[in-house]
């Protein structure tokens, strides 16, 4: 009896934690949203709504997009996991100096632009989480050269709606469905 | 006169003045109101007793409806969402919050409407009903359009039945729900139609088309069923995602084909992907009728004339009369009541459609005689005569206004342009005998069908500008889709050609195919042959989508009226088909062959047959549903 008790008592109050969660819970995706940072600047606001669209795409998981003033307050915010997937730039992605935290964040291949030395990085606790993520954003390694990236920025202009711009580019390398 | 009446003339005018404006702004009011439902505006809000929602609701925020109280939201509801992006991730964050109950439940004839409020909407202006561990969710007869993610719940039960759902992100999200979904159409949602994750779904008898993935397995979903359902021209019909190890069991699905080869390549598992798990699919073999969202309609009989000869020639409706012409040479003007209003003798048999221009009809005979008459009355303006043949013997076609011209396809296989206001020839074109079918116009250029086999197009000076040679006689019109013409030949083979005769795809359908023309109708051509069969094809690709077998011999061609096709065989029957579901609406029995394609006249259905009848039909709206247990 009092086995059952407890029982009816740990559902009972499953259920009151699981619905009585805070706003972030309740916004969550049944448990997944992939929050994907960027330093504010053009060119990774595009890079994240591409690295974006792909996961949601391809997993079915939500999204977070949050943007950061700089580079710096990113990969802190990312070591922190605040963060789960963030683009690293300079030294931190060359490795050089012992610029990135290797215990925290996962660095993936390079994109292709700007000699290679940008990449995405993921918190490792999202990639334990789901493993399936670092073979999913490798297959943007090495298709984003200088000159494809220069392509995009030219849509960006003329489109003005960088998830469009980052789904048919997506759509043309056959990483994402839609026409 | 005191100047304390004054005081009180001018506060009795006072008073009065105002209690007029009260009355008239009541009155204002009152009218405004009866003329244009009230707006209900709410911004971040949360509903913590039982409400109701009826006519217009606009969203600019987050509803939230918390637990203990229930949102039921009346038929004929619209409710739209104003894009707002605080975030800047380019997705719209409007949206419902289902904690406690809702309750949508609309009817065909009133369905509940979720949109955007913005005046040009696209997916994702608005987020999604988010349902959390809600007690009780049911939609019924709903359309949710231009969201992030349509109906989005976690740890929910629910039912989803008849709904709509188009133009989102995604039409749908389950999480570790429990729902049943039936007889939804879902369509052109941009990444998936619906998205489940360790839910156990009841997928039963809906339509998935022309979303990125129809129906996409997120993770774990072994204890869904999923039958009775047809996918189509969808980029992947069922896909696993990147994270999904499950095998998933579907059955008695249509893939818009029965040949594996062709439908296989969309369905997206671990043949595409060693990483990802597997979607047995065990498919039907043909297109599951009842699928999509339920119709119901009869036919009751309005009013019919009595000719004495048959009436194969489709009826025409012009200036709010309908004129119906008949083998017994006379052309018919009624009124929508079916009251004789003029009847003009023309002298001989009359089986081609008479067409109207310019307050007249034109329509030729079987002596070879093309009258253009006075709608007003049926007085003659001019007549022509054509020479005979060794092909004058049944069968002809409708002429064709275009601009200051009228074209006659005469049965020597002439295509002769006629002044349409002397009925002087202007140009003619010869070599084609016989011609049967009326020639189309494109806006550029005219197309035209002969019994010799040879199909053309004709530029508006006369001039030939390509022919093509088809397998068999072509007896019936094209139909003009934004690609370029489509034709059958007697044989059945069905022709798509570009403008410029280019041809675009072919299909042999082996069977006969007499005067009964292809028709294009939003993306789609319908066909049906006098073999019976009707049959509904993408008129880009030429795949078919679904047929219907054994309906008797169709020589005239069908009408599309809304998500309804109406057609007559050579048995007598008229046929009420939904384009959607392909499932007979209804029938309508007369006494003899109907060759006509029927028209729709003052909102009734008017067609002709060989037992000498014209008939109008008012076409019953049925609220009864029939959604089995």
């Amino acid at each position: 009896m009092i086995k059952r008790t407890l029982h009816v008592g740990l559902l009972v109050l499953t259920l009151f934690l699981f619905g009585s969660g805070d706003i972030h819970q309740s916004h969550a995706c049944a448990g997944y949203t992939i929050t994907v940072g960027s330093d504010g600047s053009p060119r990774q606001e595009l890079i994240t709504q591409i690295m974006a669209e792909l996961i949601r795409q391809r997993t079915g998981t939500k999204i977070k997009l949050q943007r950061f003033d700089s580079q710096n307050e990113l990969v802190t915010a990312a070591e922190q996991h605040h963060v789960d997937l963030l683009v690293v730039t300079g030294g931190r992605a060359t490795r050089d100096a012992a610029a990135i935290n290797e215990d925290k964040l996962k660095l993936l291949m390079p994109f292709g632009y700007q000699e290679s030395q940008v990449r995405p990085a993921f918190h490792v606790a999202t990639l334990k989480r789901f493993p399936a993520l670092q073979r999913l954003v490798n297959r943007l390694a090495g298709i984003i050269d200088d000159e494809t990236l220069r392509r995009l920025e030219k849509s960006i202009d003329e489109d003005g709606d960088l998830r469009v711009v980052a789904k048919k580019f997506l759509q043309e390398q056959k990483l994402i469905f839609g026409s | 006169m005191t100047p304390a009446y004054f005081v009180n003339l001018r506060y009795n005018l006072l008073f009065f003045s105002t209690l007029c404006g009260i009355l008239f702004s009541l009155f204002l009011g009152a009218f405004a109101a009866a003329q244009s439902p009230l707006t209900l505006h709410l911004k971040n809000t949360q509903l913590d007793q039982d409400s109701i929602w009826q006519d217009q609701v606009l969203i600019e925020g987050t509803v939230e409806v918390l637990r203990g109280a229930t949102l039921t939201i009346l038929p004929g509801t619209e409710v739209r969402f104003v894009r707002l992006d605080a975030d800047g991730d380019w997705l719209g964050e409007s949206g419902l919050m289902i904690k406690g109950g809702l309750r949508a439940e609309g009817t065909r004839q009133q369905p509940i409407v979720f949109r955007s409020a913005e005046e040009n909407p696209r997916p994702g202006d608005w987020n999604e009903i988010r349902a959390d561990f809600s007690r009780e969710v049911t939609l019924r007869h709903c359309e949710i359009r231009d969201s992030v993610a349509g109906l989005h719940a976690h740890y929910t039960s629910g039912i989803m039945e008849n709904c709509h759902l188009r133009l989102n992100i995604d039409g749908t999200r389950f999480g570790e729900a429990r729902f049943s979904i039936r007889n939804c159409l879902i369509e052109q949602n941009e990444a998936k139609g619906i998205l489940t994750r360790k839910s156990t779904l009841q997928l039963e008898k809906n339509i998935f088309r022309n979303n990125g993935a129809g129906l996409f397995f997120m993770e774990d979903d072994r204890a869904s069923r999923v039958e009775e359902n047809n996918f189509y021209a969808n980029q992947h019909h069922l896909r696993l995602g990147d994270f999904s190890k499950a095998e998933i069991q579907t059955s008695n699905n249509w893939f818009g084909s029965a040949d594996s080869q062709h439908w296989q390549k969309k369905i997206y598992d671990q043949l595409q992907d060693p990483d990802l798990g597997r979607i047995l699919t065990n498919p039907a073999t043909a297109w599951r009728s009842g699928a999509g969202l339920q119709d119901r309609l009869f036919f009751q009989r309005s009013w019919q004339l009595q000719t004495d000869g048959f009436i194969d020639a489709s009826p025409l409706v012009a200036a709010e009369t309908l004129y119906a012409a008949s083998w017994d040479g006379h052309l018919y003007a009624l009124d929508p009541q079916g009251v004789l209003r003029w009847k003009k003798s023309l002298g001989a048999e009359i089986d081609a459609s008479p067409v109207a221009a310019d307050g007249r009809i034109f329509l030729q005979d079987w002596q070879r005689q093309v009258f253009a008459l006075s709608e007003e009355d049926g007085s003659v303006r001019w007549r022509f005569r054509y020479p005979e043949s060794p092909a004058d013997d049944h069968r002809q076609g409708a002429l064709l206004p275009v601009g200051e011209l009228v074209l006659l396809p005469a049965w020597g296989g002439t295509l002769y342009a006629l002044d349409s206001a002397s009925g002087e020839v202007r140009w003619q074109l010869t070599g084609h005998l016989p011609l049967r079918a009326a020639p189309v116009w494109d806006g550029e250029q005219i197309y035209l069908s002969s019994g010799d086999g040879t199909f053309s197009a004709i530029g508006l000076d006369g001039k030939e500008v390509w022919t093509q040679t088809l397998s068999a006689p072509v007896l019936c019109s094209a139909a003009i889709t934004p690609a370029g013409p489509v034709v059958v030949a007697r044989d059945g083979q069905l022709s798509a050609f570009s403008p410029t005769g280019k041809l675009r795809w072919r299909r042999e359908l082996a069977e006969t195919s007499y005067y009964s023309g292809p028709l294009y109708h939003q993306g789609m051509i319908y066909l049906a042959t006098a073999a019976g069969q009707l049959r509904k094809l993408d008129a880009v690709s030429g795949e078919q989508v679904w047929q219907l077998s054994d309906l008797g011999a169709f020589y005239g061609s069908p009408l599309i009226v809304g998500k309804r096709l109406f057609v007559g065989n050579n048995l007598g029957q008229l046929y009420a088909v939904n384009i959607d579901s392909a499932e007979i609406l209804a029938t309508y029995q007369v006494g003899r062959d109907i060759q006509t394609t029927p028209v729709m006249f003052a909102g009734q259905l008017v067609f002709g047959s060989r037992d000498g009848n014209l008939y109008a039909l008012k076409l019953v709206e049925s609220s009864e549903e029939k959604m089995e247990e």
